[in-house]
């Protein structure tokens, strides 16, 4: 039985580019894109439940990953704005040189 | 619910569960995790009688919300079908199946004894299937294994039989 500091859980953190190749696989496998296979039921109805659960579990976590990514890079740019106008504001030399 | 709180109360439930002798993990429980609001879990228990019980669970964020909320689930006790090579268990949706719970298609649904049909929640009493968890359901199977108790009076549900 595991320490308090571990788990039972065997954990696996996938990146966005994982992720996008698990459902390039399911595209391929099947023949169809993503946005037919979300559109069409029949479509849908043709594919296993088995593949079908995990086809949607990455399309959701495509979903989380890109907006992590959408809000790190927003972040980042806002951090960076806001660098730049303090280094053309005066005041802000001034309060540095102090 | 957060990932870190499904693991908290994962870790809690089952450090308290006592699987029995002629119960394997084939998979243990493992998780993609994408963030703290998308994980999939897994896990896959075999019994020395061909018996498999898999577990799966997708959990995903809720929009607008800095909280995940469970998505899609499938729940399965039933024999063992077939192999691949690499010893994975096969499974098709035509399988025999003694209970699955699942939610492809939505909304949450129930197979009973067989793989068709699909068991409405209005026909099943006394049990919330969008609702159940997977300590309820595993605990459920491993006291019918155990005691012989049918899976119906292990969960407490009824099928309405409809005329």
């Amino acid at each position: 039985m595991p320490v308090a500091t571990q788990t039972f859980l065997q954990e696996n953190y996938v990146t966005l580019e994982e992720v996008e190749n698990y459902i390039f696989r399911f595209e391929k496998r099947y023949g169809v894109s993503t946005s037919d296979y979300l559109k069409d039921q029949t479509v849908r109805s043709r594919i296993p439940e088995d593949d079908a659960f995990k086809w949607e579990a990455y399309i959701d976590h495509r979903r989380e990953l890109q907006r992590i990514s959408d809000e790190t890079r927003r972040e980042y740019l806002s951090g960076l704005r806001d660098s730049k106008s303090r280094d053309n504001d005066p005041a802000a030399d001034l309060l540095l040189a102090a | 619910m957060n990932y870190f709180e499904f693991k908290r109360d994962f870790d809690k439930k089952r450090g308290k569960l006592k699987l029995p002798t002629d119960c394997h993990e084939q998979m243990p429980p493992s998780v993609e995790v994408a963030s703290q609001y998308g994980w999939t879990f897994e896990w896959i228990l075999t019994f020395d009688d061909h018996k498999y019980l898999r577990i799966r669970e997708h959990h995903g964020k809720i929009a607008g919300l800095l909280d995940a909320v469970r998505k899609s689930f499938a729940f399965h006790y039933g024999p063992i079908t077939g192999k691949d090579f690499d010893g994975n268990l096969l499974w098709a949706p035509t399988d025999p199946v003694e209970i699955r719970i699942d939610t492809s298609p939505h909304p949450a649904h129930m197979h009973f004894g067989a793989p068709e049909p699909h068991i409405q929640q209005e026909s099943v009493l006394n049990l919330k299937l969008e609702t159940i968890s997977m300590f309820i359901f595993l605990k459920a199977i491993l006291k019918h294994r155990q005691s012989g108790v049918p899976i119906n009076e292990a969960l407490r549900f009824q099928i309405k039989v409809t005329p």
